[in-house]
C-alpha cells in the first residue's frame, strides 16, 4: 500500500520556532482494517541553512528533535526513507505573512490590510488564498458546524442550500436573546439569505480566479483594503437550551498553494461521498505534492482573532 | 444513488408503449438518387444512415413512443451511456458533440422522461439521418455526428387524423388543409400520466417506492407546422415546437424540482427559379433552459432556490443551390446566429447586503456570442452512379462577448469535409470521408443518463472551440437483398472539457462550475461492420463495432491518457423483422433484438486513507484510485421480443406487444461502495419490461 504523509509547517510570526509534527501512515484497502503506522524511517527536513531530524513519538506521529525556526518565504524540503520503498521527497515554501485587522466602519467585520511590511522592511500586498476556521473556544479544538460570510470571492464550493436565516434560535431564553450578537449583526448586515457553508470553514480565493464581471482593478479593490471589510460568522444552527456566549475564536490561514488545492480537493471529496448522486461520478486522486505517496507537505501563515 | 434508482425503478415499472403509429409511407431520402427498395431498416453510404421510419416504429423501447435515437444507438460506431438512455456516443465523441436539428435547427434538450424517449413524435418526422462523416456544409456546430430530421409538411388535400396511447404517453396529431391544395397544417400534441400512474402505484406496491413522496411530473410536447404553397415553385413554412419536462419530489426532508424545455420558432422560405436557382432561407427563435433547486421555507415564505441554465438564439440562414450539368450540385449558404448563455447562474444571493457591492454578481455567467457562417459544397455524381464526390468547406466567423470586460473577441475557425465513393463494379464500392470539424459551444456533461440537465457554455478566451479530424475508410457490397458495410476511422479531437467536478450539478455550488473545468484530448480509432438484408416478408440488421477511445487531460490521471467512459471494445447489434401472416386487412408480424457490449468503464476506489483537517475537526476518509475509469464494469447484454397487428380497415388500427430486456438480465451500471455494509455493489437500470401500445388513424 502507499505511504501517507501528513506535515504542515504553521508561520506564526509570534511564535517563530516550535516542534514540527509529521504523520506518516500507510494506506488500507478500502473498508478494510486500521491505518498503519510507520515506526521505522528516516524523515528528514531540509531548510534554507540548516537540516532538521525527526523521531517517531506514537502511533504515526514524528516530532522534530529540535524547534524549527520557520520565516517568511523559507522554502523546505522534506526527506523520508521507509526500508523497502523509494524515497518519498516534498517541497514547500512558506508564504507571505498577512494582516487581518477589525472594520473600522461596520461593527463585527474584519478586512485584509492592503499593505504591510516583511522582515526586510519592504511594503508589499498580500495575495493570499485564505482559509477561515471557527471554533467555539480558544483552543480552537471544536470547530462550528457551519459559517457565512460577505466576503466577495468567497468559495462556493462548500456551499449549502440553508441560510442564515435556517439557523433556529427558537430555543434562546428570552433574556439571551437581545443579547445574542448574531442575530443582531445579521439584522445589521442584512443577510439572511447568505448561504451557510458547510465544514466549519470558508475558503476566500484570489480575485483573479473570479469571473464576476468586474474588472480586475475592482476586484482587487474589493480584496484588499478598507473598502473591503467583510463579516464572518459561525452558524451553530441549533442552540437547544445551551447558552450561547457569542465567542467566535478565529483560525485564519493563508496557505501555500499545494496546501490550499489539497484541502480543497479533499473536502470536496468528503462532500461528495456520502451524496446519493454525486457519488456516481468519476474520481481523481485529490491533490498530492508527495512525490513517491500520498498526503501532502504543505505551508501557512496564522493569525487567530476573537470576536465576542 | 437510491433517489435515482428509485425513479427509473419506478417508470419501469408501468407497461412500456412501443411505436405510436404507422402514418404514411413517403420516404424523403437525403442521399441523392439513392435507390430506395422493398423494404430496408436504413440505407447506408460513406458516413451516412438513413433511418427507415415505418420500419423502426414497430420495434421494442423501454421509454414509450417510436424513438430514432434507440435505434441510431444500434447503428456502428455508436457507444450507448446507461441503459434505455438517450445518450449517444458516436465515434468516440461526447454526448455533446452530436448535433441534433429539425429542419436544421438544433435541439438541445432531446429527452423526455428522464432519458427514457426522445422529445420529438414520431408522427411530424418525414426523414431521419445518421451522418457520421462527409458532413454537409449547412451541419455546423458538432464534432461527433449530425442527426438530420426532417418534419412533413401537412397533407395538402386529405385530412388525417391519429390518436396513440401508451402507459407513458398520450397523444394525437391532424394532418390537412387550411385552404384546400395551397394552406396545409400538421400538428402534435403528446401528454404523459406518469405522474398519476406513479401515485396509484405507489399505493398498490409500497416498499421500493418510499423514498420518495410527493412525486409530480409535467411532461409534453406540441408541435404545429403550417405551410403556404405560394406557388408550385414557392413555398412558406412557419413551425412551432415546444418540449417540457418538470419533474418534482420530496426526498430526505427536502423538496426537489428539476426540469427542461426546449422552445423553437421558425419560418422558412424556398423558391426554385426560372435559372434553376434553389433558394431557400430562413429565420428562427430557439430557447433552452433547464433548472434543478430545492423549494426552501424562509421566512414563512416558500423560496425557490435555483440552479438555472439557459441558451436563446436568434438565427437566420439562406442557402442557394444549382444543379450543375447533369451529375453535379453546388450550393452555398450563409447563416448567422446570435447566442445568449446563461449557464449555472444562481438565485442563492437574492438581498444584496450591505457588504456587497451592487455591481457584483457573484453568480452571473451571461455571455453572448455570434456566429457567422458561410459555406460551400458540391457534389458530382450519386451513389447510383459510379462515383460520387462531395466537398463541402466552411468558415465561422465568431464574435465572443464572453471576457469580463465585455469586449468582442474575434476567432476565424474553417472546417471542410470530403467524401468519396466509387463503385468499379455495381455490387461493389469503395468509400472513404475525411472531416475537419470545430464546434463552439461545449456541454459539461453530468450523469450519463441523457436527462437534458448539462449546461451549455460558449467558447471563448479560456476555453477555445473543441475540434476533431476524422478518416475514414471502407467498401461497400450490394449483393441483390444483402447489403454490407465495413469500414476503419481514426479520429483525434482537441479542446475537450472535462468538468472536474460535476457531482456540483445537484448542489447549490453548482454556480462555481467555471473554476472546475480543464481542458484536453482525446483519440478514437475503430473497425465498423454493418450487414442488412432487405426482404418483403424479413429484414435482418447486424452491426458490429471494435474500438478505443481515450481522453487526456493535464490534471486527471496524473497528466497520463486514460480510457473514455464509455470506450466499449465491442458492441454488437442484430435486429430482425418480419410479417407472420396477411389475412385480408390484418397483417401480423414480429421483432427481435439482441444486443452484446463490452462494458464501460468506472473509476473505482482501491484504497483509502485518512485526512486530518487543520485545527479541530474530525479525520475523514479519502479514496485513492490506481487510475481515471480504471475498473471495466461487465458487459452488457439484453435481449428484446415484440408483436404487432395492423387493420387497415376503414380506420387502420395498430395494436403492439412486446418485452424489454426479455433476459431480465441486472445488466450492471455502475459500482459503488457502501459504507455501511462494507461491501461494492452493482447498480442496474431497467429490469424486464413489458409493453404494448394502441393507436388508430382515420
Amino acid at each position: 500500500m502507499p505511504i501517507v504523509v501528513s506535515c504542515l509547517i504553521i508561520h506564526n510570526p509570534e511564535q517563530s520556532e516550535s516542534a514540527q509534527h509529521l504523520d506518516l501512515f500507510y494506506a488500507k484497502p478500502k473498508g478494510v482494517g486500521e491505518n498503519v503506522p510507520i515506526e521505522d524511517a528516516s524523515v528528514r527536513l531540509f531548510a534554507t541553512q540548516q537540516q532538521y531530524e525527526f523521531a517517531h513519538v506514537g502511533n504515526g506521529r514524528w516530532e522534530s528533535t529540535v524547534p524549527v525556526k520557520t520565516n517568511d518565504l523559507d522554502s523546505y524540503v522534506l526527506k523520508i526513507d521507509v526500508p523497502g520503498h523509494e524515497t518519498i521527497t516534498a517541497k514547500t515554501s512558506v508564504p507571505h505573512p498577512f494582516e487581518i485587522l477589525p472594520g473600522t466602519y461596520i461593527p463585527g467585520t474584519i478586512v485584509l490590510s492592503d499593505h504591510i511590511k516583511n522582515a526586510h522592511g519592504e511594503s508589499y500586498s498580500p495575495s493570499h488564498k485564505l482559509w477561515i476556521f471557527a471554533h467555539k473556544d480558544a483552543s480552537h479544538n471544536v470547530s462550528y458546524p457551519y459559517m457565512i460570510t460577505s466576503n466577495a470571492f468567497a468559495d462556493d464550493f462548500n456551499v449549502t442550500s440553508l441560510r442564515f436565516g435556517d439557523v433556529d434560535y427558537s430555543a434562546i431564553p428570552d433574556e439571551d436573546y437581545a443579547s445574542f450578537w448574531s442575530i443582531k449583526r445579521a439584522k445589521q448586515n442584512n443577510i439572511p439569505e447568505a448561504p451557510l457553508h458547510e465544514g466549519g470553514f470558508i475558503r476566500i480565493d484570489l480575485p483573479d480566479n473570479y469571473d464576476n464581471c468586474l474588472d480586475l482593478d475592482s476586484r482587487h479593490g474589493l480584496y484588499l483594503g478598507s473598502s473591503s471589510e467583510f463579516m464572518v460568522e459561525a452558524a451553530p444552527l441549533e442552540c437547544k437550551g445551551n447558552r450561547i456566549t457569542g465567542e467566535e475564536h478565529l483560525c485564519i490561514l493563508g496557505v501555500s498553494d499545494e496546501y490550499d488545492r489539497f484541502l480543497r480537493e479533499a473536502f470536496s471529496h468528503w462532500g461528495k461521498i456520502n451524496h446519493d448522486l454525486a457519488s456516481l461520478y468519476s474520481y481523481d486522486n485529490i491533490y498530492t505534492n508527495i512525490q513517491g505517496g500520498f498526503g501532502i507537505f504543505g505551508a501557512c501563515c496564522i493569525v487567530t482573532m476573537d470576536i465576542y | 444513488m437510491k433517489k435515482v434508482f428509485c425513479i427509473i425503478t419506478t417508470l419501469s415499472l408501468f407497461f412500456q408503449s412501443a411505436f405510436g403509429q404507422e402514418a404514411f409511407s413517403l420516404r424523403n431520402d437525403t442521399l441523392r438518387a439513392a435507390r430506395v427498395v422493398s423494404e430496408r431498416l436504413l440505407m447506408s453510404a460513406a458516413g451516412e444512415h438513413i433511418v427507415s421510419l415505418p420500419s423502426i416504429r414497430v420495434k421494442v423501447s423501454p421509454g414509450g413512443d417510436f424513438d430514432i435515437i434507440k435505434q441510431i444507438q444500434t447503428l456502428p460506431g455508436v457507444s450507448v451511456g446507461a441503459e434505455g438512455s438517450s445518450s449517444i456516443y458516436a465515434r468516440g465523441g461526447n454526448i455533446g458533440n452530436n448535433l441534433i436539428t429539425i429542419d436544421g435547427i438544433p435541439i438541445y434538450g432531446s429527452s423526455h422522461l428522464l432519458g427514457l424517449t426522445t422529445a420529438f413524435p414520431s408522427e411530424i418526422l418525414a426523414s431521419a439521418t445518421f451522418r457520421l462523416g462527409g458532413f454537409h456544409g449547412r451541419d455546423n456546430n458538432l464534432t461527433a455526428s449530425h442527426i438530420d430530421l426532417r418534419t412533413r409538411d401537412g397533407d395538402f388535400h386529405h385530412r388525417n387524423i391519429s390518436a396513440q396511447a401508451s402507459n407513458f404517453l398520450l397523444g394525437g396529431s391532424f394532418s390537412g388543409p387550411i385552404v384546400q391544395g395551397k394552406v396545409s397544417f400538421i400538428g402534435s400534441l403528446r401528454l404523459s400520466p406518469v405522474a398519476h400512474e406513479y401515485r396509484l402505484l405507489s399505493g398498490i406496491l409500497p416498499g421500493p417506492l418510499d423514498s420518495l413522496r410527493n412525486v409530480g411530473a409535467m411532461i409534453y410536447d406540441l408541435f404545429g407546422k403550417t405551410t403556404y404553397e405560394i406557388s408550385p415553385r414557392q413555398r412558406l413554412s412557419l413551425t412551432l415546437f415546444h418540449s417540457h419536462d418538470s419533474y418534482k419530489y420530496a426526498y430526505s426532508g427536502g423538496d426537489h424540482h428539476m426540469g427542461w424545455s426546449n422552445f423553437v420558432l421558425h419560418a422558412e422560405h424556398s423558391l426554385h427559379t426560372d435559372s434553376g436557382w434553389t433558394i431557400q432561407n430562413g429565420i428562427a427563435f430557439n430557447r433552452f433552459l433547464n433548472r434543478q433547486g430545492v423549494f426552501q421555507e424562509m421566512s414563512h415564505t416558500i423560496n425557490d432556490l435555483s440552479i438555472i441554465s439557459s441558451l436563446s438564439e436568434i438565427s437566420s440562414d439562406i442557402l442557394l443551390t444549382k444543379s450543375i450539368g447533369r451529375k453535379g450540385l453546388f450550393q452555398a449558404g450563409a447563416s448567422s446566429r446570435v447566442a445568449w448563455f446563461n449557464p449555472g447562474s444562481s438565485s442563492n444571493y437574492e438581498g444584496v447586503s450591505a457588504f456587497t457591492p451592487s455591481s457584483v454578481a457573484r453568480t452571473d455567467h451571461r455571455s453572448k456570442i455570434v456566429v457567422n457562417n458561410i459555406n460551400m459544397q458540391y457534389d458530382i455524381g450519386s451513389d447510383a452512379e459510379w462515383y460520387h464526390l462531395m466537398a463541402s468547406a466552411k468558415a465561422n466567423i465568431i464574435l465572443s462577448y464572453t471576457d469580463p470586460d465585455g469586449k468582442a473577441r474575434f476567432h476565424m475557425n474553417p472546417e471542410g469535409s470530403i467524401l468519396l465513393s466509387v463503385r468499379p463494379f455495381k455490387w461493389f464500392a469503395l468509400e472513404g470521408t475525411a472531416d475537419w470539424t470545430v464546434q463552439y459551444y461545449h456541454t459539461l456533461e453530468g450523469l450519463p443518463l441523457g436527462w437534458s440537465l448539462d449546461i451549455m457554455i460558449p467558447a471563448d478566451s479560456k476555453r477555445g472551440p473543441e475540434k476533431s479530424g476524422q478518416l475514414y475508410g471502407g467498401l461497400r457490397l450490394d449483393l441483390k437483398k444483402h447489403h454490407v458495410n465495413i469500414g476503419a476511422f481514426v479520429k483525434r479531437m482537441s479542446g475537450l472539457l472535462y468538468f472536474k467536478d460535476a457531482s456540483r450539478l445537484f448542489s447549490s455550488s453548482l454556480s462555481g462550475w467555471s473554476g472546475n473545468l480543464d481542458v484536453g484530448e482525446g483519440s478514437s480509432r475503430g473497425v465498423e461492420f454493418l450487414y442488412d438484408k432487405e426482404g418483403e416478408r424479413v429484414q435482418w440488421q447486424i452491426s458490429y463495432t471494435l474500438s478505443k477511445t481515450d481522453r487526456l487531460f493535464p490534471t486527471i490521471n496524473r497528466g497520463e491518457r486514460f480510457p473514455a467512459k464509455f470506450d466499449r471494445r465491442h458492441i454488437i447489434n442484430t435486429s430482425l423483422m418480419g410479417t407472420i401472416f396477411e389475412v385480408g386487412s390484418v397483417t401480423g408480424g414480429f421483432t427481435f433484438g439482441f444486443t452484446y457490449q463490452s462494458g464501460h468503464h468506472e473509476t473505482v476506489a482501491i484504497g483509502e486513507y485518512i485526512v486530518t483537517p487543520p485545527f479541530g475537526g474530525e479525520w475523514f476518509s479519502v479514496d485513492f484510485y490506481g487510475g481515471t475509469n480504471n475498473y471495466q464494469m461487465p458487459h452488457y447484454m439484453r435481449m428484446d421480443a415484440g408483436v404487432y397487428a395492423k387493420i387497415d380497415s376503414r380506420r387502420q388500427h395498430t395494436i403492439k406487444l412486446g418485452v424489454y430486456n426479455l433476459l431480465n438480465r441486472h445488466n450492471p451500471f455502475t459500482i459503488m461502495y457502501d459504507s455501511s455494509a462494507m461491501e461494492w455493489r452493482t447498480i442496474s437500470l431497467l429490469p424486464i419490461m413489458p409493453n404494448f401500445s394502441y393507436s388508430i388513424e382515420f
